[in-house]
């Protein structure tokens, strides 16, 4: 099967959304897929702008310890794997202008997916957090994909 | 010397400000006050909360005591935008696409461990209320 | 709203993007609006932006665009940018950022690749070790 079959649902709530596994860090990607489902707390950013993060012990994303494919902006409807040295993956999921910052400045990370469609609704969800607080999410296998 | 009194879930802090090295500043957020409002995490700048309010924009205050920084218990204020800014850590005046300068309005001086356990609770339970008031005539 | 496509041949080799007209309207329109006939222009590799070929539109309705739309430094690959005013439109192929000789800067993106991407992206690659090439532009 192709790269550009491999999808995922993101699921905060009620509101939900399908993303496609992007082909160009195929190392990142698998270790992703692999590491599916993941559940956990997204939080407002507080450096990266519009977007959420959550961390995960999962294996093997968390064991990943280089960036494959570099940057720093993260594209609205994108998520991007930043490796965490104490043992888990950060995973930021933008709903707008974002990028993979910190204390000193920018960072980087790895694209690993991309949002089918608008996703408005999945998106406004991650935006509430900034003003209404954590939430919960859910990364899964999309149910009809391999 | 000039204080303000910010009331955040119960807890009163009091900041000290800058009289004489921004003037302009103080005098546009005295306009401003009494303000009830909500203060929100940063989503740029790292270990700070952000009172967002049109009373506080004022164009022609300038940037005084220009400082791009935060630290722990600072103060600061972006005149153009209307952000009152409070660190409880390490912070940047920061946007879209880079770092800017902001005025050093002041510092908290009373009860700023206790203000910045609220200001940091903005993070997980996000906008809380927050009432900010003059503490004592200029 | 219907999507728009533009198709970009080069060496050969010919591949289709998809305007991301939401992401940036202004930007994305005046480009439309430029391409009302075929351009042709020399693809070259970046000098300070990695992984990035480069074209110059020259004069036209993207000259007008001086804002940046939901401004980015990254260039995935398969992702086609624009410096305000038009001066430069970029194509990512691999690890590329917006840079300049003081440092990183702000793109918007206009349109990202979505037929025959692999092969055109090998294209615009060898702009870095085999010297510019022709490339066209114009609707789909």
């Amino acid at each position: 099967m192709g790269w550009g079959m491999k999808r995922i649902e993101v699921r905060v709530g009620g509101a939900a959304a399908r993303y496609t596994l992007l082909e160009d860090a195929p190392k990142t990607a698998d270790a992703f897929w692999e590491s599916l489902p993941i559940e956990g707390t997204i939080t407002h950013a507080r450096w990266a702008g519009s977007a959420v993060w959550v961390k995960t012990p999962n294996q093997p994303i968390a064991a990943l310890d280089d960036i494959e494919l570099p940057v720093t902006s993260i594209y609205p409807g994108t998520i991007v794997m930043r490796p965490n040295p104490r043992g888990v993956a950060e995973l930021f999921l933008s709903y707008g202008v974002a990028e993979s910052r910190g204390p000193v400045g920018r960072t980087y990370a790895t694209p690993v997916a991309e949002l089918d469609g608008d996703g408005a609704e999945l998106l406004a969800a991650f935006g509430a957090t900034w003003r209404d607080g954590s939430t919960e999410v859910s990364i899964t296998r999309a149910e009809d994909e391999s | 010397m000039t204080k303000l009194r910010i009331t955040i879930d119960g807890i009163t802090a009091v900041a000290e400000l800058k009289d004489a090295a921004a003037p302009n500043g103080v005098a546009a957020v005295l306009a401003a006050l009494p303000l009830r409002t909500r203060v929100v995490h940063a989503s740029r700048s790292g270990n700070c909360a952000v009172v967002h309010d049109a009373a506080l924009r004022d164009e022609t205050a300038g940037i005084e005591g220009q400082v791009s920084m935060y630290y722990p218990g600072m103060v600061a204020y972006d005149p153009v935008r209307g952000y009152l800014v409070f660190a409880y850590g390490q912070g940047q005046a920061r946007s879209n696409t880079g770092t800017h300068w902001v005025t050093y309005l002041g510092d908290v001086v009373e009860n700023a461990a206790e203000l910045a356990g609220k200001l940091q609770d903005t993070r997980d339970r996000g906008a809380l209320d927050v009432l900010i008031e003059q503490g004592e005539r200029r | 709203m219907t999507e728009k496509r533009i198709r970009l041949e080069s060496g050969g080799v010919t591949a289709e993007a998809l305007l991301l007209e939401a992401n940036a309207p202004k930007a994305t329109a005046a480009l439309w609006e430029m391409l009302a006939e075929p351009i042709e222009r020399r693809l070259i590799s970046a000098k300070w932006s990695g992984d990035v070929g480069v074209l110059h539109p020259g004069e036209g309705p993207l000259r007008e665009v001086a804002e940046l739309e939901n401004p980015v430094t990254s260039i995935y690959p398969g992702t086609l940018v624009m410096r305000p005013r038009g001066s430069e439109i970029l194509i990512g192929y691999g690890v590329g950022e917006y840079r300049w000789a003081v440092g990183v800067d702000y793109t918007t993106r206009l349109a990202k690749i979505v037929t025959n991407r692999t092969e055109f992206l090998s294209v615009v690659a060898r702009t870095a070790d085999q010297g510019p090439s022709a490339i066209t532009v114009g609707r789909v």
